[in-house]
């Protein structure tokens, strides 16, 4: 006869961004299946109706606190399609720069707060320390410097928008305000500390990586497709470009025109997750699953348009030529070459001279009833498609964010460190840390919303087959 | 009503959360009404915030007193309850970009080895859905809350 465990980790008590892990036992404590749960902005597509689409970048940036700004720009550019204007040259170089705001504090909060603890302070190291408290006793500087790069990335976005979170800036038909001289100049003079910082977190990850090598090709390394914007060259686009999906050796699917993402993207409801699972149609359901991010634009893209960052993906692609293309651990070294390349970004736009031009927005009426805006968020491709009445209120709103793309590849990285870790329904020490570390390599976006006071437990259940509790794993 | 002795040199309130939750906007509410009525003290600084933030140590390292307001979602006598806030080294999650005013604390000791004094000021909502403005209730609540705010301040900053 064959029976079935259940383990439950369920990390976070929160009224909304709830995650938990479930992982199904066979008779012989071996895992036959897992499944990652995430809920996210529940309402917010129906709440938009009947709004007037001028509102939405400002309602749906609400959404998150932490990528706040990609929300915004998908928005504004959803409601620009509406529009049915092009916004002028100074408005589409400043929203740019917002936009590197939004990744120089998003890398950079991932890496040095959630992330180098695992690398830096080692898996099994005591979860007491394994923090980035710990990281701090062990490499202060380090620390200090990655929280002032991201308030670095914060002030980009202050200076832009008048405040770090939520700014009011990206509006239909361009931008809200011009950048002054005085905040341009400011922040070009903090340049040379920012790529210093970013240069510290690729060799601390380089390093790593090379006396851990065999960890990076074991853990959650699994072939997958790859998507993400491209410019015309080829090179990775974080604000436009076309969407192109890659196969498990890089090779190209398919690149289109994100406006007619609804020809090539379907979306699987699968009813144990309330989250949605985008898959390529072409190739159908799971099948046509793809992974975006970090990982998956530097494997989607040809190169990167500037130089620093281009030199560090040759280094990569090194190293991903030796069977690693599908670790996704390597999520992290991505990660920090996009970083540098936001750096070498944001200093070109503040070093152009239309950076403080004037000409920042076009005011119209809707032209259009459909406006769809697609940017990459620091997580991945995000996707805001709007439907308007005459009258320009909301009738539809889609709305696809990373943390759904990566949906399933969450689900097999978690499965693929539980079956490692798992065996004859004992947990070995160490998985707990390992799953944590899997779902984490996608930063999947978990702090949206309201919240909640108290400490966030991450707990394991282990039930057998007749539903009893057998054992019991949980830290706070 | 915590009976504390505070510096007047450098005082933070910080009320965060999401207005666009109904009463998780208390924090960011209660702010509103405290800038207004302190606006022309000196040494008291004012954040309103949808979440906590790592960079706010460099704010704050100089502080001697922070005053954290924030929803909750569980029951409290009489709808509120104030604090003490001691550095947390351990509480930050694994899976999420939440921060909170312990591990705040705690990046302060860490860092630049200060420990201000600091109090939770938790402030019962009732209804946490999508909208704006809070519930009639929650609002007089929090009228409550700015009072003894402002009663616990005026001992240090005098009147």
């Amino acid at each position: 006869m064959t029976t079935v465990q259940k383990i439950t980790i369920d990390p976070i008590s929160r009224l909304e961004g709830h995650g938990k892990v479930t992982i199904f036992l066979d008779g012989n404590g071996e895992v036959t299946d897992t499944r990652f749960h995430v809920t996210q902005f529940r309402g917010y597509e129906r709440f938009c109706q009947g709004r007037p689409f001028e509102e939405m970048p400002i309602i749906t940036q609400r959404i998150c606190g932490i990528c706040p700004v990609s929300h915004q720009l998908a928005s504004a550019k959803a409601c620009d399609a509406i529009l049915g204007v092009q916004i002028p040259e100074t408005a589409y170089l400043l929203r740019k720069l917002l936009h590197k705001g939004q990744y120089i504090q998003s890398h950079a909060l991932h890496f040095f707060h959630l992330a180098s603890p695992d690398l830096l302070l080692g898996w099994d190291a005591d979860p007491a320390v394994r923090n980035v408290v710990g990281v701090i006793g062990k490499f202060p500087d380090a620390a200090v410097k990655g929280i002032k790069l991201r308030k670095y990335g914060q002030e980009i976005i202050k200076a832009l928008g008048g405040k770090k979170v939520h700014p009011a800036f990206s509006v239909p038909g361009g931008v809200t305000n011009a950048l002054y001289e005085s905040d341009r100049d400011r922040l070009l003079a903090g340049f040379d500390e920012a790529y210093g910082t970013c240069q510290l977190a690729i060799d601390l990850l380089k390093e790593w990586q090379e006396k851990n090598l065999d960890e990076v090709k074991r853990f959650a390394n699994f072939e997958s497709n790859y998507a993400g914007l491209v410019d015309k060259d080829g090179c990775i686009a974080l604000y436009d470009g076309n969407w192109r999906i890659v196969d498990s050796n890089r090779k190209m699917l398919v690149e289109f025109d994100p406006a007619n993402y609804l020809d090539y993207i379907g979306e699987k409801v699968e009813p144990w997750s309330y989250m949605k699972f985008p898959y390529y149609k072409p190739q159908g359901y799971p099948k046509g699953c793809y992974r975006v991010g970090p990982l998956a634009r530097v494997n989607a893209a040809t190169k990167i348009a500037t130089p620093k960052a281009n030199k560090e993906l040759e280094n990569f692609r090194k190293l991903t030529e030796k069977g690693l293309l599908g670790c996704t651990l390597l999520y992290h070294y991505a990660r920090q070459i996009e970083l540098l390349y936001c750096l070498e970004r944001a200093e070109e736009l503040l070093k152009n001279p239309g950076i403080c031009g004037t000409d920042i927005r076009i005011t119209t009426g809707p032209a259009n009833n459909e406006g769809i805006g697609v940017i990459e968020a620091p997580r991945g491709i995000l996707v805001h498609h709007y439907g308007v009445d005459k009258y320009g209120k909301i009738t539809k709103a889609n709305l696809i964010v990373a943390t759904g793309h990566n949906n399933i590849a969450m689900n097999r990285s978690v499965e693929l460190v539980a079956k490692e870790y798992i065996h004859k329904g004992k947990v070995e020490e160490g998985m707990l840390n390992r799953v944590e570390g899997a779902i984490r390599c996608y930063d999947p976006c978990l702090s949206c919303a309201t919240h909640a006071v108290g400490k966030m437990p991450l707990k394991i259940q282990i039930y057998n087959f007749n539903g009893e509790l057998i054992d019991e794993v949980q830290r706070d | 009503m915590p009976n504390a002795e505070t510096k007047q040199s450098s005082i933070w309130i910080i009320g965060y959360g999401n207005p666009q939750r109904r009463d998780d906007g208390i924090g960011q509410y209660a702010v509103t009404k405290l800038r207004d009525i302190f606006k022309h003290k000196e040494g008291i600084h004012f954040f309103a915030l949808h979440q906590l933030e790592p960079d706010l140590v460099f704010e704050l390292q100089d502080a001697t007193l922070i005053i954290f307001v924030d929803a909750a979602v569980n029951e409290l006598r009489g709808g509120w309850e104030w604090t003490r806030v001691e550095p947390e080294l351990r509480s930050l999650s694994y899976l999420t970009h939440h921060f909170n005013p312990a591990f705040l604390l705690g990046l302060l000791q860490s860092l630049y080895n200060e420990s201000p004094e600091a109090w939770m000021i938790s402030v019962q909502g009732e209804d946490f859905d999508i909208g704006e403005g809070l519930t009639k209730e929650v609002e007089d609540r929090v009228f409550e809350v700015v009072v003894e705010i402002v009663k616990f301040l005026d001992r240090d900053l005098g009147s």
